[in-house]
This record gives C-alpha cells, structure tokens and sequence, in this order.
C-alpha cells in the first residue's frame, strides 16, 4: 500500500519579519511508516505539527490529510498531542475523554479498553491534575487513540519523564505500530528516533535537510577507524585518497567516512600502495547522531578539522 | 445543523458540569437573587419609616410600598436581578480564558472541533445562562408576587412580563460582552479587572461626561445599552414619570451590540493562532 496519509508542500510559516519558522517544507508520509520529525529544539518541528494540525495559520503552502485536503473535519480522523498533554485539570482520566470522544463525534467510545491499554485503569477516576507527568502522557496517548485513527501524531512525547517513564512511553509507542497505524514522531532525541522510527526527516531552522529511511541512514554512512605506527604519514595518504571523505584525527586513530563506489578493502588496499603499514582498521556502523550531526555538519558547510588539515 | 448544535452544548455541559467553582458561583447567583427578592422589602419600609416625615412617601407606610404587586413586580424585580448579571459575566470569563490557561482550546481544536463550533459552544453557554436567569426572575416573580400582590388574577400577572424576556436578553448582551473580553484578552485575572473598570467606571463616566457636558444625545454604548433595557422603575414611587414598557429601539440596539460582540470574537479567534 502506498498511500499518501500527509502531504505538505512549501509549508511555510513567518512569525515576524526575523523568525522564518518554517521554510517550504516538503514532506511526505505514506501509510505504515513511523515517521520521525527531528530536529533541534526550535527547528520548527512543532510549528510545522500546528499547521498541518489546524492551530497555526500557514504563510505559505499546503498540506493534504489522506489526500483530501485540509478541513477541520478530516482531524477527527488523526489522534493528536502537541507539547504537553493538555487536558481540564477538574475533570478525570474518564472524564477528559468523554470530552474527547465528543469533539470526534464518537458516541460509545471503548474508555475502560483505552485506559486498560496506556495502564491508568486504577486512576481512572481521580481528577487529571493530581496526575504525575508520566501519567498525564500516557492519558495523552489514550485520547490520542480514541477515535481509533488511521494516524497518530506524538510531539516529545518523553520529554521530562524519568528513565522507566520513558521506557513505558516507547514501548507503548511501538505497541501502537504494530496495531498498523501510521505514526509522525516530532522528537529531538536521535536515540528515540532510532528506536522507534522506520523513516525521518531532519529539520533545521525550519529547512529539511534530509530525509530517507532509518536503516539507510544507518548503513550508508559507515566509519572506518585506522590506526598505524606513522599518524603524520596516515594523514597524509588519506586525505588524498578519494574514497576517504570526512576524514577527522584523533590522538592515534584517523576516522573518515567511506565514499560512494569504494569499500573499507580498496582503501586498505591504496593505502598499501602508498607505503602506509596499518596496524588497525575497522569498520563500524554509525548511530544515527553520527548521521545526524553529519547531516547537520554537512548543511552548515563546517570543515571538520582534518579537512582543513588537508589545505 | 441540529446536530452540530446539540454537539457543542453537550460538549460544554461535559466540559463544566464537574468543575465545583461554576457551580458555587452559579449558585452564589441563584443565592443572590431569592436573597434580595426577600429582603428588599423589608429594606424598603424600613426606608419609608425613616422617612415619615416626607410628605410623597408617608402614604406608602400603611400599605408598604407596591414592590411586589403583579404588573408592577416584572420591572421591579428585574431591574433588581440587573445588578447581579455580573456573577454569571463571571462564569463566562472563567470558561473562556480557563481554555487558554489550560490550552484546551488548543487541544480541541486539534481533535477536530472548527474555530466556529468552539465559539459557538461558549456562546450556547452564555445562551443557557441567559434562559436560566430569566426563568429564575419568572419563578421569584411568581412566588413573590402570590405572597404580596393584592391583585392575583391572570390578566394581571401576565402584563408586563415581557420584562422577563427583557431580563434574559439583557444578561445575554452583558455575557457576550464579557465573551468577547475574555476571547480578547486570555487572561482571567486580567479579563475580570478590566471588565469590571470598562462596565462600572470607565463607560459610565465617558458616557456621562459626554451627555452632560457636550449635551450628546446618544444612548449607543454597550453598557448604557443593555442597561436600557429595563429603566429604572423606582422614581415612579416618588410620582415621577417612569417608562414602564420595553422601547423597541433598546432592543434593538443592545442585539446589535450581542452580534458585534460575537463577531468579534469570532475574528479574534480566527486571527489568532493558538
């Protein structure tokens, strides 16, 4: 199936003449995946979460929900929560989603099966405020779920819980994915993402810079660390070799990244060739904060230090 | 249509029945006006004994004075109830801006609800308040009126009760006054104080200012309007001339001002982004 559940296109929002928020932000998510939003704080993941949500007016652009298009009833159909879970502090647990159900003219909603699900069956009847953060969450996802949509939107949805909080959350998370629901996750951990997410796209100051899946985020960007008896010469055959890109040195290890159409054996290989012995080489799969602080690295057109060394 | 508005008032009675403040406060109302309705003539004749000397009032003080008798007791008693239209202005303000500081207008508008049906869902409550008080004033009416009127019969009590739907419009401008007040300013605290300046100081010495200084003859303000509504009857006791019915142009006046007031609200709501 490769329907389309979000489209945006050139999604743009200006808050004043100096804050772009958002900047023609393209995305795409289509049914099944999990789709990671990530970005550092400001980097626009909430905003572009309130347009397409229908609480911040767009600038500039489109988006379509289902391809249907943008109308405030078609939000029936999504479960979302943007930032804090926002619920009438004086009502409970069960209470807070008769409101919910309601707004998403559902009449009977299955309240006790949702609370039994995000685990608040004990506390069902106590007012939301007493609630602890982890808790309040957890009721977020509930509400999200009530109306058993095909789309659920989570914004942080660890933020400022403690370790097991966050445990709980994510594995609650990944139990809704395999109840086949599409999710977009707007987090700013890479850790998350990469536990969680299929797919995701990196914002930063409102731009996309990247986006594909997690797994090829993982594999394409493999670092190769060497090590040998003469660093100074190491650092000299690398850099010139071709396949060797984003080369950087540490104490008594080079690490570079391996370019397209070469493979860790050639570099092994051209650095024989240049009269460079190696006594240690590896090749080990990045995490996805490699990837991402090399995305952002790449955006910003930084030169790493070994680059520089190089000129 | 039926459906959507069945929807936004069972959405707002789900919202609030649980919330313990509006209920003190609704019934801190209801207090208010029975309390009063019982205890303004025992006020009175004790005024009318201190006064026995005044040569207009003395023949008051065998018969008290006519507070409660039927055709009389509408007006009466509802511009009475006018100076309590502030408490449920109150509950008002609070579910509004409560809203905001919670950011559940936020979240429903997320789950689905349009801009226009969370209006239009505050708007059903203020409507609600509105029938509510007016039915409130008939019930005091009624009972005060069978324990003090000396004329009971049919004819009697049904003159002049337009006073009551004059009653239940004029809560119901007053409300969406302090609706728009709250969409305006978010803020309860803020929203209350400066309702409260606008209504009680502010408009009244502007208003009063330009009538008797620059002798301007226009009653358009929105406080001075829905007050308008139901004149101030008592002078009549003092032999003066009073009007005793309801002026059309009062009415229509103060629903223009109800409309205006939705409006903009309904602008800012659309303006802003949450």
């Amino acid at each position: 199936m490769s329907e389309i559940i979000l489209k945006t296109e050139q999604l743009t929002k200006r808050f004043s003449k100096r804050i772009l928020a958002v900047d023609g932000l393209d995305l795409e998510v289509p049914r099944g995946q999990v789709f990671g939003l990530l970005g550092p704080n400001g980097s626009g993941k909430t905003t572009t979460l309130g347009m397409i949500l229908g609480v911040i007016s767009l600038t500039n652009g489109s988006f379509s929900w289902f391809g249907e298009g943008d109308h405030y009833t078609i939000r029936k159909r999504i479960g979302a929560i943007l930032e804090q879970p926002n619920f009438y502090p004086f009502l409970s647990a069960r209470q807070n989603l008769v409101v919910h159900s309601r707004i998403k003219d559902i009449r009977k909603p299955d309240i006790d099966g949702l609370l039994k699900l995000v685990g608040l069956s004990e506390r069902a009847n106590d007012p939301f405020k007493t609630y602890s953060l982890g808790m309040k969450q957890r009721l977020a996802i509930a509400s999200a779920m009530i109306a058993n949509p095909d789309v659920l939107i989570f914004d942080e949805p660890t933020n400022g819980l403690d370790p097991l909080g966050i445990a709980e959350i994510r594995q609650l998370i990944l139990d809704i994915r395999d109840m086949n629901k599409t999710i977009i996750l707007a987090s700013h951990l890479l850790d998350e993402v990469q536990k969680v997410c299929s797919h995701f796209a990196v914002l930063r100051k409102g731009k996309k810079i990247y986006s594909g899946s997690v797994q090829e985020a993982l594999y394409s960007s493999n670092t190769v660390s060497v090590g040998a008896e003469n660093i100074i010469s190491l650092v000299q055959a690398i850099s010139t070799c071709p396949g060797a890109i984003a080369v950087e040195r540490d104490a008594d290890v080079v690490r570079f990244q391996v370019a397209d159409g070469w493979s860790v054996a050639a570099i092994n290989k051209y650095l024989v060739d240049h009269q460079v012995p190696v006594n240690f080489i590896e090749q080990k799969k990045s995490s996805l904060e490699e990837k991402f602080l090399e995305i952002l690295r790449e955006n910003d057109n930084i030169p790493s230090p070994a680059l520089s060394f190089r000129s | 249509m039926m459906h959507q508005l069945r929807k936004i008032t069972e959405l707002e009675y789900y919202k609030f029945r649980h919330y313990r403040p509006f209920l003190i406060i609704l019934g801190l109302y209801i207090f208010c006006f029975v309390i009063s309705g019982f205890s303004i003539k025992s006020l009175l004749d004790w005024f009318l004994e201190k006064q026995k000397d005044d040569d207009v009032l003395k023949h008051f003080l065998e018969t008290g004075l006519p507070l409660f008798d039927f055709v009389d007791i509408w007006q009466n008693l509802g511009w009475l109830a006018t100076l309590f239209k502030y408490i449920p202005a109150f509950v008002v303000i609070i579910s509004v801006t409560l809203e905001y500081s919670q950011k559940t207008i936020k979240q429903n508008i997320i789950d689905g609800l349009s801009k226009k049906e969370f209006l239009l869902s505050k708007v059903a409550l203020v409507f609600a308040i509105s029938i509510g008080s007016a039915l409130l004033l008939l019930l005091l009416g009624l009972f005060l009126g069978f324990l003090y009127s000396p004329v009971k019969g049919l004819p009697y009590i049904l003159e002049n009760i337009e006073y009551v739907a004059a009653y239940g419009l004029e809560v119901f401008v007053f409300l969406c006054m302090a609706l728009f007040a709250a969409f305006w300013i978010q803020k309860s605290g803020v929203t209350i104080i400066l309702f409260l300046l606008y209504t009680a100081c502010i408009e009244p010495i502007m208003t009063g200012i330009l009538h008797y200084k620059f002798e301007w003859d226009v009653w358009y303000f929105p406080v001075e309007a829905i007050n308008l509504i139901i004149r101030v009857p008592f002078q009549k006791y003092a032999l003066l001339h009073v009007e005793d019915s309801i002026i059309w142009q009062d009415v229509f006046v103060s629903l223009g001002w109800a409309g205006i007031f939705i409006a903009l609200s309904y602008w800012m709501l659309k303006r802003r982004d949450l």
